[in-house]
């Protein structure tokens, strides 16, 4: 729950950048999480809610971690929070992200590997390059 | 975000430098499947909750069959975007003081013209005891335009 949002190594990479400057991109990019998360639940205080079955799903990860319960839920609540900004203003198709989503991003194609620093899960049926 | 908010942003990193990207989108969207991924990491924890004390059971809260997927040509809302249409659309219709909507769907990528099914458990002896109903959600207007009330009292 509490890794990095983005894998550094995995960004320099991609990018073929350095380690340093992508260390920093992730960086900014945990800033404008923390800031957009903030301004969404600002405006709608129920963005990102959470269930009392997933509330208690996060209880007893709690208990088994020892991270607090309270910082688990406000961790969810703000990813969620953000996500639904971030992904409705990209256009993105739902909660999957299609490779349509991501060449959006670019100018031109984006760079090979770009699914693997993107959640399974969250691909959709042809979101591989 | 603003073209003034993105470059502001930019400022702060090494991106235009470095990278090839031309915008901040590509980490934005990162960000945000990450943050999808974890939330979505309590997918055992069912999203429908069980009707608590003080509420009736209701066996047709329990999700129908799930949406089948659509084509990826139709544009789609995200499940939080559903939740909140639904939220303020039922608040809309008088549901504010004496409802909680307890889910939407399970399916991750509802699309335009799916079905979407809401629960709702409200306290029992209240107006809308142990009501459930349905929408449709069409998002080409922006709202959702169709409403079957399958009442289950």
């Amino acid at each position: 729950m509490n890794e990095p949002p983005i894998d550094p190594k995995q960004l320099a990479t991609l990018l073929g950048i350095s380690a340093q400057d992508a260390a920093k991109l992730v960086q900014s990019a945990e800033t404008e999480m923390e800031k957009r998360s903030a301004e969404v639940l600002a405006r709608d205080p129920n963005a990102g809610r959470i269930s009392d079955s997933e509330r208690a799903a996060l209880q007893a990860q709690a208990e088994a971690t020892g991270v607090p319960l309270q910082q688990l839920l406000e961790q969810i609540v703000r990813g969620r929070a953000f996500a639904a900004d971030v992904l409705a203003e990209l256009g993105c198709s739902g909660m999957t992200i299609s490779p349509e989503d991501v060449a959006a991003c670019f100018d031109g194609e984006p760079p090979k590997g770009w699914d693997d620093m993107i959640p399974k899960h969250l691909l959709d049926d042809k979101g591989r390059t | 975000m603003t073209k003034a908010a993105r470059s502001s942003w930019l400022s702060a990193t090494t991106l235009r430098n470095t990278t090839k990207m031309k915008t901040t989108s590509f980490l934005l969207l990162l960000a945000a499947s990450s943050a999808l991924a974890q939330s979505l990491n309590l997918d055992n924890a069912p999203l429908l909750d069980a009707p608590g004390p003080g509420y009736r059971e209701n066996p047709h809260f329990t999700v129908r069959s799930a949406i089948p997927s659509a084509s990826q040509s139709r544009p789609a809302l995200s499940m939080l975007q559903a939740t909140t249409i639904a939220d303020r659309e039922m608040q809309s219709r008088g549901f504010a003081e004496d409802y909680m909507l307890r889910t939407v769907t399970f399916v991750r990528a509802p699309r335009i013209g799916d079905s979407v099914y809401v629960a709702i458990i409200s306290p029992l002896g209240s107006t809308h005891d142990g009501m459930h109903r349905e929408f449709r959600i069409d998002m080409r207007g922006g709202v959702l335009f169709h409403e079957e009330d399958t009442n289950q009292r």
